[in-house]
């Protein structure tokens, strides 16, 4: 910045008009301490030798301090204020925001502060109104506050003007257009190709995780977070980081105004390569949002107790449901008779008998393992923070309150199978009537175990475990303890309509939950997802009355298939109706079915080709699909630039794709890469959730250029 | 786990509604939790304990004379009117200095005697506290920065004293003033609405 500016100078191009001279630098401490007017200079310059009507007209407000001192960023950190323009703008002329350049921070003692050092060219645009076209020139005037400071702090104040004709035409650039440049390139741009998350909060941390495309820098780099809003993340603290595989998790120490749990983290990412003199640091404008369900499942270390302490409490609960109630006291009144030997001996049949539950609960979580690696195979994660997931987490707690409320009420008749089955007296016996106590239950529990299911897909694997463990537990302790001490039997209540009225009142926790989730999907996807996520839940809700009304044992099976099918069509229909995405309107381009040769002959041509790597079961692939294409600027830039698309279809598994993957670094879709006509250029990734602007962001950058 | 699920997704849910306006640093005096003590010597050489003053309401303000956004408040008598204001209905009104010494707004007991004599300030005390053990205790991070404790010695207000973090004095007119509203808040007995807001101000010269 400084070398251009200097070989301008050398240029010598004496066009004074377009550089406002700052007037009357005024320092309040200027009587007092006439030495200390830290701000030097303060002026403004236009990017061109004229503004044009109907525009947006850039111009720098360009600040030199003393050598040491700075100004502030937006945010300003521990202490300090931004630099501040009062304008004095003639009419139809309106003053943008500042856009801000890439702060540094400064420590001092126990504090820090956001800024800038030595010298800063601040961009902001002017907009001219079309009516002014006609007029001879305009005249800008402001009074600019800005506070300086070393480690104390003087406020000064400067008049400044601008004055420059509007032009006919095209204006040419400025004298000093370079400096503009750079400082608009010195602006962060927000992340192509990768995206950032909250991973997980407590009340004094956060972690801002981000997966960075191997092409935007080296992972192995100095990465720093500076917060858009003060007070949510404490300027001084170090922001260690960690690094796993291709993510990078900062950690940070959130500040006084921080909520429990934030909502959004919005601010400049820096990455800047380790060795001096190396790659000058990239800023990213980042706004990450925490992983959706992740608030569900972040699990604190010391919260791993309170979450095992539950689950065992959650456990004993399931014993109160209806149809598990009635079976404990039978269970354990057999141990007793099995047992004639004595107490002794029934307490070893409660103690075989709770770990047949264990074992039943173990081969559940090892089966979910099975499902979660496997999944992970073929490329499939189960992410927290897809729309998607949340979604599925939302219909599973709304059915489990629809059960609950007794709407639907499937499998009742499993419980009277369960006298029905003999199993051999002894320890095996037991231990079978464990399991088989536990299978027994799934009508009642299968709502809350669903959840945990869901749940256990995404948590650690010790966490999951644990939990689980603890939910068997919980569910077994009573007939130990009523094993050991039978005469306990008489202290329970009698099976009855209470707990129909407890498994009712439990549908409320549930309906309490959905809206959760349904608060996290609307900040993710906003209003419109959430109007259809209620409308698909409305459908779903219908079809579970239409199963507890109709497809009742007592109806004609005939009737009862057709209340079935109906019941599951309109289900899942309200599930799919629900699911962020859908078919895209992506009439107009012809979409050319992918392979290697063929995407080679295509760029032999010297086409640019736009590839999609997608698969019908893949969410995010579909929403990408619907919103980047259902753009009409997007297929007209495709259009205009000739670009051919190419569509890697990756619902069933594909060999020649998956390498494909594979060379850009993925395990999985969506992935969008843009290639350009020139060969011999590395094609552009582009970020995996995409909209329209990031599409035309990359056809504009990286196709314009080369023609 | 059912019902851990449950119970952490229903306390997810009550802890986003309550979570507005709930402070949470690590460190540093937090709103809704008691006021950290101390203990410290005034200008003219008195000892004085924040648990001395438990049974009234107690401001404590971080104090730098040199910094332009202590001029702001001073020399348009907007400080001094407050601490007249409240110190009559019972307040304890103390300034802290934390400016550690050779730096700024550091100063002898004798010159803080003076200084207040020619602000015309009335504060209850003007604290010293060179090392800035209570300054970092309390995480004061600007001058100003003002914390309002209740009687029973809970921090009811951190933060700015008003909303316009500027050095201009015209500003203090059109600005709120936080801290004039959370005392008048307590002393109604009343709950205090801005609890927490950003401080603004020069960074405390520790």
């Amino acid at each position: 910045m400084f070398d251009a500016q200097r070989s301008r100078c050398r240029r010598g191009v004496g066009l004074s008009i377009f550089m406002a001279t700052g007037l009357a630098l005024a320092g309040t401490d200027a009587e007092r301490l006439p030495e200390t007017r830290p701000l030097e200079s303060a002026r403004l310059v236009a990017e061109k030798t004229a503004f044009v009507a109907g525009n947006d007209n850039w111009i720098v407000l360009h600040l030199k301090l003393r050598q040491g001192w700075h100004v502030y960023w937006r945010n300003a950190g521990d202490s300090g204020t931004p630099p501040r323009l009062d304008w004095r703008l003639p009419h139809g002329l309106q003053a943008g925001a500042i856009v801000w350049p890439t702060p540094e921070r400064f420590i001092v003692g126990p504090l820090a502060n956001y800024g800038y050092e030595n010298e800063v060219f601040l961009p902001l645009p002017i907009r001219v109104d079309p009516s002014l076209a006609g007029a001879k020139g305009v005249h800008l005037a402001a009074t600019v506050h800005v506070l300086v400071c070393l480690e104390e702090c003087v406020p000064q104040t400067a008049e400044l003007a601008l004055d420059l004709p509007l032009a006919e035409g095209v204006p040419h650039d400025g004298p000093e257009v370079d400096a503009i440049r750079a400082a608009l390139a010195a602006v962060p741009q927000p992340p192509v190709g990768w995206e950032t998350e909250l991973a997980a909060q407590d009340d004094g941390r956060v972690s801002l995780r981000a997966r960075p495309t191997p092409g935007v820098d080296s992972i192995d780099a100095l990465w720093e977070f500076f917060p858009y809003e003060p007070g949510l993340i404490e300027p001084a603290a170090a922001q260690p980081i960690s690094r796993d595989r291709d993510r990078v998790t900062l950690t940070l120490r959130k500040g006084s105004l921080a909520a429990p749990q934030l909502g959004e983290l919005a601010g400049v990412l820096v990455v800047r390569a380790h060795a001096a003199g190396g790659r000058p640091p990239l800023a990213f404008e980042i706004a990450a949002r925490p992983t959706a369900v992740g608030v569900v499942a972040a699990t604190k270390p010391n919260g791993i107790w309170a979450s095992i302490g539950l689950a065992f409490v959650g456990g004993l609960l399931l014993n109160l449901m209806p149809c598990v109630f009635p079976v404990l006291a039978v269970k354990v009144l057999g141990f007793v008779q099995h047992a004639g030997e004595g107490r002794g001996r029934a307490l070893v049949h409660g103690t075989t008998f709770a770990a047949g539950i264990v074992a039943s609960f173990w081969v559940l979580a090892g089966g979910l393992y099975a499902l979660r690696a496997g999944g992970a195979e073929i490329g499939w994660g189960f992410q927290l923070q897809s729309p998607a997931f949340v979604v599925a987490m939302a219909f599973l707690f709304f059915g489990a309150a629809m059960v609950f409320f007794g709407v639907a009420d499937f499998g009742n008749r499993l419980v009277s199978l369960a006298g029905a089955v003999r199993l051999p007296s002894g320890l095996a016996g037991s231990f079978g009537s464990g399991v088989l106590a536990t299978v027994v239950a799934t009508p009642c529990t299968a709502p809350f175990m669903g959840t945990a299911l869901g749940w256990a897909l995404v948590a650690p694997p010790v966490a999951a475990f644990s939990v689980f463990t603890a939910l068997a537990l919980g569910m077994g302790a009573p007939y130990v303890a009523l094993a050991a001490s039978p005469r306990l039997l008489r202290a329970l209540p009698r099976p009855g309509a209470w707990m129909e009225t407890l498994k009712q009142l439990l549908a409320f926790p549930m309906l309490a939950t959905v809206v959760w989730l349904l608060w996290v999907l609307a900040r993710q996807v906003g209003p419109d997802a959430l109007i259809l996520a209620l409308a698909g839940l409305l459908i779903a809700g219908f079809g579970f009355w239409i199963a507890g009304r109709f497809a009742v044992p007592s109806a004609p099976a005939r009737r009862r298939a057709v209340a079935g099918l109906a019941a599951v069509v309109a289900i899942a229909g309200g599930f799919v109706l629900a699911l962020p995405s859908g078919a895209g309107a992506e009439a107009g381009l012809a979409w050319v079915e992918y392979s290697e040769s063929g995407l080679e002959a295509l760029r032999a041509e010297g086409r640019s080709v736009y590839v999609d790597f997608t698969a019908a079961w893949c969410l995010t692939c579909q929403v990408n699909k619907r919103v980047v294409f259902g753009s009409t600027e997007v297929l007209e830039a495709f259009r205009r630039n000739d670009i051919v698309a190419m569509r890697a279809d990756w619902t069933s598994q594909d060999p020649e794709i998956t390498r494909a993957l594979a060379a850009f670094g993925r395990s999985g879709v969506p992935l969008n890469v843009l290639y350009g006509t020139d060969r011999s250029a590395e094609p552009v990734v582009l970020s995996t959730v995409l909209t329209p602007s990031i599409v035309l962001r990359a056809i504009e950058t990286h196709l314009r250029t080369e023609t | 786990m059912s019902s851990s699920i449950v119970n952490r997704s229903v306390g997810a849910l009550l802890a986003l509604l309550v979570a507005a306006g709930v402070a949470a640093a690590a460190d540093g005096a937090q709103v809704g939790s008691a006021a950290p003590a101390f203990t410290l010597t005034d200008a003219g050489g008195t000892e004085h304990s924040l648990v001395d003053f438990r049974g009234k309401v107690v401001v404590v303000e971080w104090l730098n004379h040199d910094c332009p956004f202590v001029k702001k408040h001073y020399g348009s008598d907007n400080m001094q009117a407050l601490q007249g204001r409240f110190t009559d209905q019972g307040v304890v009104w103390l300034s802290v200095i934390s400016s550690a010494p050779g730096k700024q707004g550091h100063v002898t007991p004798e010159r803080a005697i003076e200084l207040t004599a020619e602000k015309k300030a009335k504060p209850t005390a003007v604290l010293l506290d060179g090392n800035g053990a209570v300054g970092k205790r309390y995480g004061a991070k600007t001058t100003p920065h003002m914390f309002v404790i209740d009687r029973e010695g809970v921090v009811r207000y951190a933060g700015a004293i008003d909303s316009i973090a500027s050095t201009e004095a015209a500003d203090v007119p059109k600005a709120t003033n936080y801290v004039a509203a959370a005392l008048d808040a307590l002393l109604a007995g009343k709950k205090v609405e801005t609890e927490s807001t950003q401080p603004y101000g020069c960074s405390v010269k520790y």
